[in-house]
């Protein structure tokens, strides 16, 4: 009948066009063992030099890597998905920096289980309970007592201090300002403000202006990371208050440098990002072939960094090369 | 004067003759979708060594689990004519006060809270869309946003991590190597069957959508069936709730974001009419299963996310043209 | 009849008890409603009263006010003045629940039937049985059989197939399954004959005798005033929301005694001489075919001239004209306009060649109701109203006002499609048509669900068109109408023409006799799959 070869041609045509497009996008089955790396972010200046380095290590080492991204810190339920899917894809290790650790214990132990070893890649732990099998960090508390003593290096004389602490919820954030707080207490530096955001450069930066309106007398911004320092650098920046409202913040990056030299960032706790992701593959190469391991815990030295030794310091367990993208 | 037994015969013999015909046009959605499925099913597992492993289907079920059960209480209340957007909000509430409730009072006592919340939800979205007369598009866009409020403030913005081990331990746990949320899922589609085919409120679900005033003017309390409608909508939200919260072991107070979007795309996938009065609960679990497999065999296949945000985008619009075309079929009309 | 399913209240002992309370006294009363709306005094002081086992008609014009009444009386609406007594007893309704509790079950014109149930589901809707909460669709479906057979159409309707399946005629009857399943005392009818084939008809008119005999009562509005006359017990007159006349049905002289109390005014002649000046032929179908609805269709229409389609309902006309319009698709066949052969794949490309279709069922597929009555006659010829590329909202205005004062349309134009009565209504679909240019206008059931002085004037129009040089094909079910219009006229039957009679050979019985001709003829000779 006239509809039925209609319809039939219809879902014919589809079926092929939809088979040529998936087999164009399936890669090819390949002999080189693989590693499975869960984060939630790709992008940024955080973790785009990790997985640089990841992923240049692993292929000096012969390890094919696979990069899931979670898309954000809120999709905790998907980042635990696709930590599922790469055990089950039998990866040789999975290498993860959880959104939250309390959501992965049931799934590291079933990686465990499956007899995957489970690194943790610029977090010290897997999940709350579950313990990783290895994990190359910095101490985010020992980030956050760096940060302290740079507030005390701006602000020798006290001052206030307005936070943009992190996204909400994550424990690597959330630890460093602690441990700012703590070495803090007592002293005639004042935190006035204190607000999370989503990791994302464009609500840093109008954060930051939101902030600088609210308390036009601050003295410092503070950035859980990178991208807020950047951010709070650019909102800086644009209400012409380079210098005068003094920057801090952890993680050395592109962007960050470059505010750096333009005066508008002052004080940055630089760590090590590239070295964390060579160093976390290095570890699960070790489990994997059965070589003891030095230590289960790597703590990644950190660079303090203001504009006086930014040219005299070494980057390359900083940045990953310019445009590099994962 | 009564027609004469022949025409009776000739009229039989239509019916037989096009009976594969009208089988498929009655059935062809029904049918049409489950095939796909399994082509897709096919596909995959010849593209990726592991698709077809016990423990992918595990993982498949367990993703599925959330979705299916958020998506069968979406079908009552797209079966009204209506339609629930407040879905997601009401995971990401039920995981907050479930978690609250459960770290401080006990498992038991957390469930009961969190499906007494996402019915209670359900019930406010249905005295909205009843008694304050909101279109439901509106209504639970706007709950949505309410209700998102809501989990954010009494979390205040980060996770409730506390959850009892016993609870979340059940996201692994296996009953005769079926992972308990696919049971939960399963269980929650037999309610819905049962509930839709053979309780006087289920017939008068399909009655209210598909002619309101028919129902209405059979002394049917079309307030009463929607918001029966709405509350089941919210009490399976908050069963999909607990499934997700078991498995990020924490109350999240974003959980669920793409739950909307999602459970109205299984529903329509599985065939139910957006127009409402017409389509079966069963084609809405093949819907779930065409999501969840799909984007589980473009993880295996290494397909960015983004990508995957496309083929799946792609893959609705092409099954459900598809479906267009075995409805658009049944033309002309009797006179 | 047996039935059982929700009896309602203790009236429904009515079924057995019609010589109990005595022919004379009154079971239903209305007492002096009165009802308005904004803008219009629909129900003015009318008092009425329904006996146990009788067949009470309510006639008048539409606008009269019977939907109003029909609508109090179904419990939908509240009357601002009056009372309602139940043998005696004053009541106040308090929904269409309530109204059904208390024994007065309403079928309405506009069929509510929920298109994805199963009639069973339909006939038993809010009513359903089976355990408290549950649903017994066995219990359901072997009682829907029950009644169905009552009903006479066990052969055509299944009781679970889906409700949407069926014709206009079926979902009827199903409606009044509906009723009674409920064992009704009472039951008022809104047209209820309107889409039924004089055969249907004619079984409902015989089920409401039997049904009567058994002490139900009826409410009965139809326009159809020789129904009335045949069927009714007495009969009430509204006119303008008022009371005209109630009386015996016995007592009335004809219906032309009737029409005069509806108008206010004798009317002579409810069709004019037919128009004389015929041109060439202007349209020809030969050999029009699609396999199961309709089979070898060839006829011609010459210009001024009104061809009428007879049969029974499902003989297949209405199919035939959609596909000539395009809007469904012809499996063989040709279509020449003019002479010159045309392909029509679509509605537009009829239009394009000047020909305009006016469907059976114009309020779902002819207007759009909750646009204006000015935007529906412009919307099918939209650049005729434009400035510039965009539409012109006074060019609108005028172009409608125009149209509307040729066909003394009464209403307000700028008010919705949905609030005009049933004759304003077709007018306004026939300024549509015409304002396209047509030149050959097919009418489907002109005059469905109009009333008579509404009726008069479209036949009138449909002169004056004619007269002007258009082409009319009419399908129609009523034969009067038929018979008082047309030139010539085609029966259908089974899907095929069967017959073409030409005015001097008229004759009632020949015509059916085509109509019926399905039935009568040797298997072989039905197109398989054209219902009869």
């Amino acid at each position: 009948m006239l509809w039925q070869s209609r319809v039939f041609k219809k879902a014919g045509l589809a079926a092929l066009v939809a088979a040529a497009g998936l087999a164009a996008l399936a890669t090819s089955a390949s002999a080189a063992d693989k590693i499975g790396v869960t984060v939630p972010n790709i992008k940024g200046p955080w973790f785009t030099p990790v997985l640089f380095g990841i992923s240049d290590e692993a292929k000096k080492l012969g390890y094919e890597v696979t990069i899931q991204d979670a898309g954000g810190y809120a999709n905790v339920d998907k980042q635990v998905s696709q930590f599922s899917n790469l055990v089950v894809q039998k990866v040789k290790a999975i290498l993860i920096d959880p959104a939250n650790p309390a959501s992965f214990n049931g799934a590291v132990r079933e990686a465990q289980a499956e007899k995957i070893p489970v690194i943790g890649a610029g977090s010290p732990i897997a999940a709350s309970v579950a313990k990783a099998d290895a994990a190359a960090s910095s101490s985010h508390c020992n980030i956050g007592h760096e940060l302290a003593k740079g507030a005390k290096v701006l602000l020798p004389n006290g001052g206030s201090v307005a936070v943009l602490a992190g996204p909400p919820g994550a424990f690597w954030a959330s630890d460093r300002l602690r441990c700012f707080k703590e070495d803090l207490a007592g002293s005639n530096i004042k935190i006035v403000a204190e607000q999370t955001s989503e990791q994302d450069p464009a609500i840093a930066l109008s954060l930051a202006n939101d902030l600088l309106q609210r308390f036009p007398q601050v003295d410092v911004l503070y950035g859980a990371d990178d991208t807020y320092g950047v951010g709070a650098a650019r909102g800086v920046q644009g209400a012409q208050k380079c210098g005068k409202v003094k920057v801090l913040f952890a993680v050395l990056g592109e962007a960050a440098e470059e505010m750096m030299r333009a005066g508008c960032a002052d004080y940055v706790v630089a760590q090590q990002p590239v070295t964390i992701g060579r160093t976390a593959v290095q570890m699960a190469d070790a489990i994997i072939k059965g070589k003891p391991l030095a230590s289960r815990n790597v703590e990644v030295p950190l660079i303090p960094v203001t504009k006086a030794n930014l040219n005299s310091i070494d980057k390359s367990g900083m940045q990953a090369p310019k445009g590099w993208i994962p | 004067m009564n027609a004469p037994e022949r025409t009776t015969t000739a009229v039989r013999d239509e019916d037989s003759r096009s009976k594969p015909l009208a089988f498929l046009q009655r059935y062809g959605r029904e049918v049409g979708l489950p095939v796909i499925v399994v082509a897709m099913m096919v596909f995959f597992s010849l593209n990726s060594a592991v698709f077809l492993s016990a423990s992918n289907f595990r993982n498949i079920g367990v993703s599925a689990a959330a979705l299916a059960a958020v998506s069968f209480g979406q079908t009552f209340a797209i079966l009204t004519a209506g339609l629930d957007l407040s879905v997601g909000a009401i995971v990401a509430l039920v995981s907050i006060v479930g978690a609250l409730v459960m770290r401080d009072h006990g498992v038991a006592a957390g469930v009961m809270a969190a499906l007494l919340t996402g019915a209670a939800v359900g019930l406010v979205n249905g005295v909205v869309v009843t008694r304050l007369k909101v279109f439901p598009f509106i209504a639970t866009l706007a709950m949505m946003s309410i209700v998102s409020g809501l989990a954010l403030s009494l979390s205040g913005g980060v996770a409730v991590t506390g959850v009892p081990d016993d609870f979340s331990s059940m996201a692994y746990a296996r009953v005769s190597g079926i992972p308990i949320p696919v049971l939960i899922a399963v269980a929650v589609l037999a309610i819905c069957i049962v509930v839709l085919r053979f309780t006087k409120l289920g017939r008068r679900i399909y009655a209210v959508g598909g002619n309101e005033e028919a129902a209405r003017l059979s002394g049917i309390s079309i307030d009463a069936v929607k918001m029966a409608a709405y509350v089941l909508s919210g009490f399976c939200a908050a069963v999909g709730s607990l499934i997700l919260t078991a498995r990020v072991a924490s109350g999240q107070p974003s959980l669920g974001v793409t739950l909307p979007l999602e459970s109205v795309a299984a529903v329509v996938l599985g065939g139910v009419s957006l127009f409402g009065g017409r389509g079966s609960v069963v084609g809405v679990a093949f819907g779930v299963l065409f999501i969840s497999i799909l984007s589980n065999g473009l993880n295996l296949l290494n397909v960015p996310s983004y990508t995957q945000m496309m083929v799946i985008g792609g893959a609705l619009i092409l099954a459900v043209s598809l479906d267009q075309t075995f409805i658009g079929s049944r033309f002309g009309k009797r006179s | 009849m047996q039935g059982s399913g929700t009896s309602t209240a203790a009236l429904s002992g009515a079924n057995s008890v019609s010589s109990a309370f005595g022919r004379e006294a009154s079971f239903i009363a209305l007492k002096n409603l009165a009802k308005t709306y904004p803008g219009v005094r629909a129900l003015r002081d009318v008092s009425l009263d329904i006996r146990r086992g009788e067949v009470h008609a309510l006639v008048g014009e539409n606008g009269a006010g019977k939907s109003t009444l029909i609508r109090i009386l179904s419990g939908d609406a509240r009357p601002d003045a009056g009372s309602i007594e139940i043998d005696g007893a004053p009541v106040v309704f308090d929904g269409p629940r309530d109204a059904r509790r208390r024994g007065i079950v309403t079928i309405f014109q506009e069929l509510m039937i929920a298109p994805d149930l199963s009639v069973a589901e339909n006939i038993f809707l809010g009513n359903e049985p089976g355990a408290p909460m549950l649903f017994s669709r066995g219990r359901a479906e072997r009682k829907a059989a029950e009644v169905l057979a009552t009903l006479g159409i066990t052969s055509q309707v299944d009781p679970s197939e889906r409700a949407g399946n069926l014709s206009t005629a079926q979902r009827q009857l199903i409606e009044i399954a509906r009723a009674l399943v409920l064992n009704a005392p009472v039951i008022v009818m809104d047209e209820p004959t309107a889409a039924l084939s004089e055969n249907e008809a004619a079984a409902l008119r015989r089920l409401i005798v039997r049904l009567r005999a058994q002490g139900t009562s009826f409410l009965y509005v139809s326009h159809r005033l020789d129904e009335v006359m045949e069927l009714a017990d007495r009969i009430t007159v509204l006119r303008g929301g008022e009371h005209v006349a109630t009386m015996p049905a016995s007592a009335v002289s004809g219906t032309s005694e009737l029409i005069g109390l509806m108008v206010g005014r004798p009317i002579s002649e409810l069709f004019p001489p037919l128009n004389d000046r015929i041109g060439e032929v202007v349209l020809e179908v030969s050999g029009l075919s699609r396999p199961g609805v309709f089979e070898d269709i060839s006829f011609h229409v010459r210009a001024g001239e009104v061809v009428g389609f007879a049969g029974l309902v499902g003989a297949g006309r209405t199919e035939v004209m959609r596909a000539i319009f395009g809007a469904d698709p012809i499996q063989a066949g040709e279509i020449r306009r003019n002479g010159k052969a045309v392909a029509i794949r679509a509605p537009r490309d009829a239009i394009a060649h000047g020909i305009a279709y006016l469907p059976e069922d114009r309020k779902d597929q002819g207007l759009v109701l909750t646009m204006s009555g000015a935007e529906n006659i412009v919307m099918a010829s939209l650049e005729k109203s434009c400035v510039a590329g965009f539409v012109s909202a006074a060019k609108v205005a005028r172009t409608a006002q125009t149209i509307s004062a040729q066909l003394r349309f009464r209403g307000q134009l700028d008010a919705p499609a949905g609030f005009a009565s049933g004759g304003n209504q077709q007018k306004l679909v026939i300024g549509k048509s015409i304002l396209t240019g047509a030149k050959v206008l097919i009418f489907d059931e002109p005059t469905r669900g109009i009333d008579v002085g509404a009726k008069a004037e479209i036949y009138r129009l449909i002169h004056r068109l004619a007269a002007d040089g258009a082409a009319i094909v009419m399908v129609s079910s009523e034969l009067p109408e038929l018979l008082g219009t047309c030139h010539r006229i085609y029966a259908m039957s089974g899907g095929r023409i069967r017959d073409e009679l030409s005015r001097d050979e008229f004759d009632e019985k020949r015509i059916l006799a085509g109509a019926f001709a399905a039935h009568v003829s040797q298997p072989a000779d039905v197109v398989p799959g054209a219902r009869p």
